[in-house]
């Protein structure tokens, strides 16, 4: 069955056809999606829910460049993701990506701007140009005061909003977060929700975000549900 | 292409700042490779020093005659009969007494030194001008050894060790006291390890009275070697060969250097193989530790190959230190110092630990070679790991 998910809007920045993956263990073949459609326009929020095993993280590995498709079509902002090698993959991450992860991973030995400026060093950039998208960067998540403090001395939340920074500061059009709210408490993660609907609604950027938090969803404009590979229903914020 | 620097700076300054967290294994690596280093160090110091103490016993003002096909001193015997065929050789020096000759044999005793270790020693009989054909000898006290006499000059090299052998003091040699009345300087080289005696009572207090081993000439002039080789040559009896004093103790500063080193290089290869499995060991744990961080950077968009030369420069760092810590405590305590080893003919020599420039870079080059192939792998694994593992992997 060819289950596709079109949100409306004229210009799609992600789009997948009749993608599938596959892993092997042995001989045996273990399916995680097949057949798999969606397209969604820039702009758009978008949470991917599902129980544990759905294939929702797997889908958002793909989307991430960092897993391959056993089939079908990927495409990116216009790029054909699913034909490149690693390092074409590692140069479009950097042009193209910013990814949240649940447990923030920030290097704990650099400071907050540092950590910041991780993405911009990929970047053909001047020192006092990274500075002022860092500075700017800390202070749409409302960390400007926490420039030079290290990840050990800032509270979870205060951690995922300086990821999302780095998220956010090479000024990409896609950022994928995968549990971003999953270790926070809900003050933090409405916090970081916040900011994640700001830079959809403010910014233009299209993001996906993997969650098993209901109200997290709730964030967003558009959620999908993945079970056993397909999605099976969706439901648009009011 | 400035991307790609910037790229492995930034890499290679996380790798580098995570390293306090990686403290243990990090000085496991560090200590290991300074621990091989050092042996190495000491082996080429202990070569280099034996060179310039055994090439600095030789000058071209004076030529050394041996049995021909004898390659040194030790394997020498020359018929005693031969001597006065030698006071009319051309090219010879002469002082108020003669052509400076002396007809020399060695022999081998024992000594107390003055941390009360016995060692071997060589005592080398000579006519009293030995003296005055060794051109890089001089007295630095007292006086020669009277003809005839159980008297010794000693080595200043071996005065400055053996309480037995210091100027004014007696040693009972072949069940009779010698004395010892002089001590002779020779620039610090391998010829201040040899104790001197009347080569008559040498010979007859050591049993080889019917031979000489060598005989040491002063040379009248530069060219004087010549004419003295070629007169050598015309003899029809067994044949002698005269070589420059500086030649023979080049080579024989060669072969003994060759086998320190043999002995050395290996070890000291032996020694940084088991630092090479130590920086694997390092290293692998490293990238380990790093994963996470590894595959984060990646996911940012860093390519591979920055993460292979930052594990790469993480190697090569921790190496750098333990070799330095080498370097350092090889200079401060070990460069200059005196030791003393077998020579030729199994007595002791002494000679200063030197260390150059050369064995230092040696050394760094070991070091270096251990970094590259302790830290590829593990960078090579660090680059290619898969950053999506397969659900439930």
């Amino acid at each position: 069955m060819n289950m596709m998910q079109t949100i409306s809007a004229p210009t799609p920045l992600i789009e997948i056809s009749r993608l599938s993956k596959r892993y092997s263990r042995g001989e045996t073949v273990v399916p995680i999606f097949d057949d798999l459609s969606l397209s969604i326009p820039c702009g758009r929020f978008v949470a991917l829910m599902g129980p544990s095993g759905s294939g929702k993280t797997t889908l958002l590995n793909m989307l991430a460049g960092i897993d391959r498709p056993s089939g079908g079509m990927l495409s990116i902002d216009g790029e054909r993701i699913d034909r490149y090698g690693e390092a074409a993959l590692a140069g479009w991450r950097a042009r193209t990506l910013g990814f949240i992860f649940q447990f923030y991973n920030l290097m704990p030995m650099l400071t907050a701007a540092q950590n910041v400026e991780l993405p911009l060093l990929l970047q053909p950039m001047g020192a006092s140009e990274r500075r002022r998208r860092v500075e700017t960067a800390l202070d749409v998540v409302g960390l400007a005061d926490r420039m030079k403090h290290r990840p050990r001395e800032l509270s979870g939340g205060q951690q995922q909003r300086v990821a999302i920074a780095r998220a956010l500061v090479a000024d990409p059009k896609l950022i994928l977060a995968d549990e971003p709210t999953g270790d926070l408490d809900r003050p933090s993660a409405d916090r970081v929700l916040e900011i994640l609907r700001l830079l959809s609604s403010e910014l233009g950027k299209t993001i996906v975000m993997v969650t098993h938090d209901p109200v997290a969803a709730r964030a967003a404009d558009l959620t999908l549900h993945l079970e056993k590979g397909r999605f099976v229903d969706e439901a648009i914020a009011a | 292409m400035f991307s790609h620097v910037r790229q492995v700076g930034a890499v290679a300054r996380i790798a580098l700042l995570g390293l306090p967290s990686r403290a243990r294994m990090s000085l496991a690596a560090i200590f290991g490779i300074a621990l091989a280093t050092l042996v190495l160090l000491g082996f080429l110091a202990m070569a280099s020093g034996f060179r310039s103490t055994v090439a600095g016993a030789g000058s071209d003002q004076a030529a050394i005659i041996l049995a021909e096909g004898s390659p040194s001193e030790f394997a020498s015997a020359i018929d005693i009969n031969r001597l006065a065929q030698l006071q009319n050789a051309p090219g010879i020096a002469h002082g108020p007494g003669g052509p400076l000759i002396s007809p020399e044999n060695f022999a081998t005793i024992s000594a107390v030194d003055d941390q009360g270790t016995e060692a071997n020693l060589s005592l080398r009989g000579m006519a009293t001008q030995g003296l005055a054909v060794r051109p890089l000898a001089r007295l630095a006290a007292g006086r020669m050894f009277a003809p005839g006499s159980n008297e010794l000059v000693v080595g200043a090299s071996l005065a400055a060790r053996y309480r037995d052998l210091k100027l004014g003091r007696s040693i009972r040699l072949a069940g009779m006291a010698w004395k010892v009345v002089g001590i002779f300087d020779a620039g610090g080289s391998a010829a201040e390890s040899e104790v001197w005696a009347d080569r008559t009572l040498v010979a007859q207090f050591f049993g080889s009275s019917g031979a000489v081993q060598s005989v040491r000439v002063r040379l009248a002039n530069a060219g004087a070697l010549l004419p003295l080789q070629r007169y050598l040559a015309a003899e029809s009896a067994s044949k002698l060969t005269a070589r420059s004093e500086k030649d023979y103790f080049a080579v024989q500063a060669r072969n003994m250097g060759k086998l320190i080193l043999f002995i050395g290089w290996p070890l000291g290869i032996a020694m940084a193989i088991g630092a090479l499995a130590g920086a694997l060991n390092t290293m692998f744990t490293s990238v380990s530790a790093r994963s996470e961080e590894i595959r984060t950077l990646r996911i940012l968009g860093y390519r591979g190959l920055p993460v292979f030369l930052s594990t790469m420069a993480e190697a090569i760092v921790l190496v750098l230190i333990g070799c330095a810590a080498a370097i350092s405590l090889s200079l401060a305590f070990l460069n200059g110092r005196s030791a003393s080893t077998i020579g030729g003919n199994l007595s002791q020599v002494m000679f200063r630990f030197d260390l150059g420039v050369s064995d230092i870079l040696q050394s760094v080059v070991v070091a270096l070679v251990v970094a590259i192939l302790g830290g590829a792998l593990p960078a090579w694994r660090a680059a290619r790991r898969p950053l999506a593992a397969a659900p439930g992997a």
